[in-house]
């Protein structure tokens, strides 16, 4: 970009006041240098107020699809699930993420399942037993198992150097296309690749196991 | 309760805390978990495998802005790839079950026992 | 940025070999009904994959240190690639006779070595991670391979849903620990886990810094050990490996009871004792723990089983509990201990592949049909010394390197785990494993009593194609040779895990 328009681009920012403002600025100047410190991102409200929504909405609809009786409606709450879930990595300025997470999540893989329950016969699968005998077992274990974990999250260490403790400054790394592109294509080339293969490796293998 | 207390103070002041992503991740997680040891129907077990990898694709996007550092979001990159070639896989086994058994529940594929 | 591309020479071998099979399956040999031309360049791109091992120079990070070509991967490459052309060998008439013979399994069993391989020179979780998949993935497919056979189908489910499951427990994991430590790199997890023991105990005497003590780094701990213990069917997480053993074709079961478990094994030697040697004291109790249920459980319920396939289902989750033992033994002892796990993996993916090559060689005549059908039951194997001694003589060489008679692999393979183990004060842990070995000798044996010591009851037959039985040949020669001469590799393996310290 231009000197000129980086001088009119950054006059404009200053006219108008609107939430993305400091997410803009900090991109041009990054341009500049890439040592560069920035201030830290500065959370308002409405961020909280997204999250509580974006995150109570996808426990929801996690809940809702395994409890669903109907494969459809799973499929369907785990969609919803996918796209609140998108909205936290847009929180978290992972936007090139959360772009694929509704691409590839939310899109692809879900029409994906959505395809193959259409396919096979619905009625038939809703009407039966649903759930495990053992799955009270199952339950209380996992409450215990959960209950220990979220005990393991709040867990304040006595000393310096806990989960917590050793973020200073957040938010300084935007996941944009861009940033994302060139980290994946230089410094992640070979797992790229193998990823690649992984995905040609599973073409080939739903061919042979699905053709008839 | 401290963390009740730190939800008001923290609201005009510093990002959301780490914890709170962390105890999303940590249902969502769960939850999948659940769905995977309890229900019978195989998609919806497929499924539920789909949520626990989504939880720990936000561990990874919380992590890397917490640090700072670009690697769990390249991490969810091939998470989401994986997830795909799995969800291909898995439902290609699913499609020829259903033709050779006409069931998707996973107590009726009981040929074999101890 | 440096590109070293020597060092994933072999890694592009395979994949161009894979995809010369994928097409020379779609141009030439599609409307062919045989489909030895795709098994003949499967292996000739294997051998010189193989070949092309030795010549690397060892100790190279390519892809800012993503990658890296040690001596212990390079040695764990020359073990999948032998297993997995042994396998190939194997596959050739067993795929013919069964009515499969389709291209793409050449190709899907080369996808999944390249899985292996990766693992083996993963320096970071990512490609750790998608090595491990595109092995599993590829292995949903094989294990389903037999699509009108019920019991490969429900294989094929099975090993999908449990190890979809663990995988993401696995990668869970993996997220916790790239939270607690910043990094997904083995390497940087190591030194970062160092500092903290060591400025932990500058401060405090004995006491460890809080990054250490972190409930979550404890928590990925036993994730990650989830996750590994589902790959290499250590008990709790053995469910799946019976059925989808019996389930899955016998070549592929052949393969599954070794490569994956030998990549499972090479990451777990980086995992634990690379990255997370700081907490040795952690994992150490567990997987002693989880050493003794899986070898126990493993023994005890193999002696139950009537059919052969699933006995040496069993079998395999006992081997995996003395290989573990290995790995508790290298907590305390490296290099001895992970030396003799080195050394135990790739006897024992002689032995075992042997194993299972008799019995995929061996089939019996069905009473109503009259056809010839593989032969799985232990009154199958009667009076086989009778019909067919050689085949006898094989499956005596391989049943005695299973128990650990000398002079075969086996015993020099459990002489050496057992040692490491003694070595590193752990003399309980061996005498268990000793016991163990003596318990296994029961089933074992047994089928020798059967072929042996009883009267033919079915009509039997063995498989003589060429190919299996070069495949046999040179199993149960190596399993003699490194019986008889076993410092020689046992100097490699030691020279392989030096580097990784």
């Amino acid at each position: 970009m231009s000197q000129k328009n980086e001088r009119i681009l950054s006059y404009l920012l200053k006219s108008i006041k609107y939430p993305g403002k400091q997410q803009i600025t900090s991109c041009l100047s990054r341009r500049d240098t890439s040592v560069k410190k920035y201030a830290s991102f500065k959370h308002e409200e409405k961020d909280l107020t997204a999250f509580l929504i974006f995150s109570t909405l996808a426990i929801l609809g996690a809940l809702l699809t395994v409890t669903a009786r109907n494969p459809i409606y799973s499929v369907l709450f785990l969609a919803m699930t996918f796209l609140q879930i998108s909205g936290l990595y847009a929180l978290l300025q992972a936007e090139f993420i959360a772009i694929v997470q509704i691409a590839v999540y939310a899109g692809a893989i879900m029409v994906l399942f959505l395809f193959v329950v259409m396919f096979l016969d619905v009625k038939e699968i809703a009407t039966e037993k649903n759930f495990h005998p053992i799955a009270p077992v199952c339950l209380i274990l996992a409450l215990v198992l959960l209950g220990e974990f979220l005990v393991f999250i709040f867990y304040k260490p006595s000393r310096e150097g806990g989960l917590s403790e050793t973020v200073t400054a957040v938010g300084q790394i935007y996941g944009t296309a861009e940033n994302i592109g060139r980290t994946l294509f230089s410094q992640y080339l070979l797992p790229f690749e193998v990823a690649s293969i992984l995905l040609l490796m599973a073409i080939v293998g739903a061919v042979v196991l699905a053709k008839r | 309760m401290p963390y009740i207390l730190c939800f008001t103070v923290n609201r005009f002041m510093s990002p959301i805390p780490l914890s709170y992503y962390l105890v999303v991740s940590t249902l969502i997680f769960f939850i999948g978990m659940l769905g995977v040891l309890t229900r019978r129907n195989v998609l919806i077990i497929l499924m539920s495998i789909e949520l626990m990898l989504n939880a720990a694709n936000i561990n990874f996007i919380v992590f890397s802005y917490y640090l700072n550092s670009l690697r769990g979001q390249i991490f969810v990159f091939f998470v989401m790839t994986v997830a795909a070639a799995e969800a291909a896989v898995g439902l290609a086994v699913i499609v020829y079950l259903f033709r050779n058994k006409n069931t998707v529940n996973d107590d009726e594929f009981s040929l074999m026992r101890w | 940025m440096n590109l070293n591309w020597t060092a994933i020479l072999p890694e592009i071998f395979i994949t161009l070999t894979a995809l010369g099979v994928l097409g020379i399956d779609l141009f030439y040999t599609r409307y062919q009904k045989d489909k030895t031309l795709n098994a003949i360049v499967t292996l000739s791109g294997m051998g010189i994959a193989f070949l092309l091992l030795p010549f690397l120079s060892a100790k190279t990070q390519i892809f800012t240190s993503l990658f890296v070509l040690d001596p212990l991967a390079i040695f764990f490459k020359m073990v999948f690639l032998i297993s997995g052309s042994m396998t190939a060998l194997i596959s050739i008439n067993y795929l013919k006779m069964e009515g499969f013979d389709l291209g793409e399994y050449y190709g899907v069993l080369l996808f999944s070595i390249l899985g292996m391989m990766v693992m083996a020179s993963a320096n970071d979780f990512i490609l750790i991670y998608l090595g491990l998949e595109l092995m599993t993935v590829s292995f949903y497919v094989l294990s389903g391979f037999f699509k009108t056979d019920l019991r490969s189908n429900e294989a094929a489910l099975k090993y999908l849903i449990l190890g979809g499951f663990a995988s993401a427990l696995f990668l869970y994991g993996i997220s916790l620990l790239y939270g607690v430590t910043g990094s997904t790199e083995i390497s940087y997890i190591a030194g970062y886990l160092t500092e903290q023991t060591r400025t932990g105990a500058d401060s405090v005497a004995g006491v460890t810094s809080a990054v250490l003590s972190h409930p979550l780094l404890s928590l990925s701990l036993i994730m990650l050990l989830a996750g590994l213990c589902f790959k290499v069917a250590a008990v709790p997480f053995h469910m799946w490996t019976p059925d989808v053993y019996e389930g899955a074709p016998t070549s592929v079961t052949a393969f599954m009871s070794v490569g994956p478990k030998a990549a499972g094994f090479v990451v777990m030697l980086r995992v634990l004792l690379v990255a997370l040697g700081a907490l040795e004291k952690q994992w150490m109790v567990i997987l002693a723990v989880i050493s003794i249920l899986t070898m126990t459980l493993g023994n005890i319920v193999a002696i139950a089983q009537q059919n052969v396939k699933r006995m040496l289902a069993y079998s395999s989750i006992a081997h995996a509990g003395y290989i573990l033992l290995g790995i508790v033994a290298s907590a305390r002892v490296l290099t001895a201990g992970s030396a003799s796990v080195v050394f135990y993996i790739l006897s024992y993916a002689f032995m075992n592949l042997g194993a299972f090559t008799v019995l995929l060689a061996l089939r019996k005549e069905d009473k109503q049909t009259g056809l010839m059908v593989p032969a799985m039951d232990l009154e199958d194997f009667s009076g086989l010394s009778k019909r067919d001694p050689l085949t006898a003589f094989l499956m005596l060489i391989f049943m005695f390197s299973l128990t650990g008679i000398p002079p075969t692999a086996g015993f020099v393979g459990k002489f050496y785990l057992f040692m490491s183990a003694v070595d590193a004060n752990l003399v309980w842990l061996a005498v268990i494993g000793v016991i163990n070995s003596a318990i296994s000798a029961y089933y074992y044996l047994r089928i020798l009593v059967y072929i042996y010591m009883k009267e033919p009851k079915v009509v039997q037959s063995v498989d003589n194609s060429s190919s299996l039985w070069v495949a046999l040949y040179v199993m149960a020669l190596a399993t003699l040779l490194i019986g008889i001469l076993p410092n020689l590799l046992f100097n490699v393996a030691r020279a392989s895990v030096v580097s990784l310290f």
